[in-house]
């Protein structure tokens, strides 16, 4: 009777698949919270250690002296690596990004629909450059890996081109509609959980959740020749080289991907794309 | 778990760290997801409870005594969040979401059944849902059972006996025809 129970039970709640993904979504959100009530605390409880030590005139201008002395230290000493590391800085990695501000973009829930099998994958919208999505950001597929059909999946090569005037972090997500699997990023601009490792073109990589532009650190400017028309501004997209990774699937399931765009510049956007991202 | 690498990971992610917390409960979402939809049977709120719950866990870890185990910890608070999503609405939405349930002929009378399961389920009071589902949907012992809802072993069985008289009717092997 008991093995009877529990598989009535579960065919009957068996009924609602979640996505994988929850777990990510859930541990940042809760990551999130953690900075929020972290972060205000610590600053009080630092000024409650400095507070009782500065009474009379005599402590403040103690202070106010190991201050100048340790301004003048710093500067001395570094103001021409920091000057020349300004001037040489390359493009952030995600290792470099405001934690907190996107620890807020990770709690974010996905808005990506599920795609029953049988239905066609609703491509697009299209941007007035010739790639996928029609807000702030677009993508374009331009390469397969040579690590491509490997065991685990593919691994496509794309830029991304943001419009010109943005400043926040932009977080960038994608999903296998037909099956919620998450499309994982490798290289300099992926960040989140480890999702695993692989080999791409050779190379060891990490396979992580989340792709992370910051705007205010562009490695390319646009235009390349042949990825606008004629009529589109050509000025200043900036234009990211990233590489992602959809696991195989069977059949036809791992054909269509959903993709969240995340900012706290602009409303969050979703596009469509093949696999490929190619046009 | 070993307590001392447990308690490594729980001041990790006290101090912070993601993935730590992620090692102590991120293991766990899948069945919280699955408690979460047993007691509420309805895919959205079971994620709001799932998330809110993985916020209150994070600010509670100082309270896990050394040694204890994650799973029933977790899950109680899961089920404090669904009794509580559960209290605050007065309305009760049934999803039929054609993309996880696709009706054909020759199961009609299987899909049937099921929802009639899932109606009965729904009409018990919460607490006898609570171990229904903890018991036979993500087969915990009773045990387990009676750590996650804070209740003795026997209440968890007197609760479960009120349970299954309840839903009898709807647990009757199906008749086999010759």
């Amino acid at each position: 009777m008991e093995e009877l129970i529990r598989e009535e039970m579960h065919a009957a709640l068996d009924i609602e698949r979640f996505d994988a993904s929850l777990r990510l979504r859930f541990v940042a959100a809760a990551h999130a919270d953690h900075l929020r009530r972290t972060s205000g605390g610590s600053v009080r409880a630092h000024f409650m250690v400095l507070i009782p030590p500065l009474r009379g005139l005599s402590a403040v201008a103690a202070m106010l002296l190991v201050v100048v002395l340790i301004g003048m230290t710093l500067t001395g000493g570094r103001l021409f690596r920091d000057w020349s590391a300004f001037v040489h800085r390359s493009a952030s990695s995600a290792s470099e990004i405001d934690q907190r501000e996107l620890g807020q973009l990770e709690a974010r829930p996905l808005k990506l629909p599920f795609l029953a099998i049988s239905a066609d994958c609703p491509v697009g919208p299209t941007s007035a450059i010739e790639g996928y999505g029609a807000g702030q950001v677009s993508g374009l597929g331009v390469g397969v890996s040579s690590s491509s059909n490997d065991i685990w999946g593919t691994y496509y090569h794309a830029n991304l081109f943001l419009k010109p005037g943005q400043h926040g972090l932009v977080l960038i997500r994608g999903r296998v509609l037909r099956n919620g699997s998450v499309i994982v990023f490798v290289g300099q601009y992926s960040a989140g959980q480890v999702i695993g490792s692989d080999k791409v073109d050779g190379k060891s990589v990490t396979q992580r959740g989340e792709l992370v532009l910051d705007p205010s650190h562009p490695p390319q400017t646009a235009p390349l020749s042949g990825f606008f028309d004629p009529g589109a501004t050509a000025a200043a997209y900036a234009r990211w080289s990233v590489t992602y990774g959809v696991p195989n699937a069977r059949d036809r399931d791992a054909d269509c991907v959903g993709w969240q765009v995340d900012s706290l510049s602009f409303p969050t956007e979703t596009f469509v794309t093949p696999q490929t991202m190619f046009q | 778990m070993a307590i001392a690498a447990q308690a490594d990971l729980i001041n990790r992610a006290i101090a912070g760290d993601r993935s730590a917390f992620d090692s102590l409960v991120g293991s766990l979402i899948d069945q919280a997801l699955r408690l979460a939809f047993g007691m509420l049977h309805d895919r959205e709120a079971a994620e709001d409870a799932v998330q809110e719950a993985a916020i209150k866990a994070w600010r509670k870890l100082g309270n896990v005594r050394p040694g204890a185990e994650m799973r029933p910890w977790f899950l109680a608070i899961v089920a404090n969040e669904c009794r509580a999503i559960a209290r605050g609405r007065w309305w009760s939405v049934r999803r039929l979401d054609g993309t996880t349930e696709l009706p054909a002929p020759e199961y009609e009378d299987r899909i049937v059944r099921r929802a009639d399961i899932r109606a009965a389920l729904r009409k018990l009071p919460a607490e006898q849902r609570e171990v229904l589902v903890l018991r036979y949907y993500l087969d915990l012992p009773l045990e387990e059972v009676a750590m996650v809802i804070g209740a003795p072993v026997g209440t968890v069985k007197s609760r479960i006996n009120r349970a299954l008289a309840a839903m009898r009717p709807h647990f009757q092997p199906a008749e086999v025809f010759a």
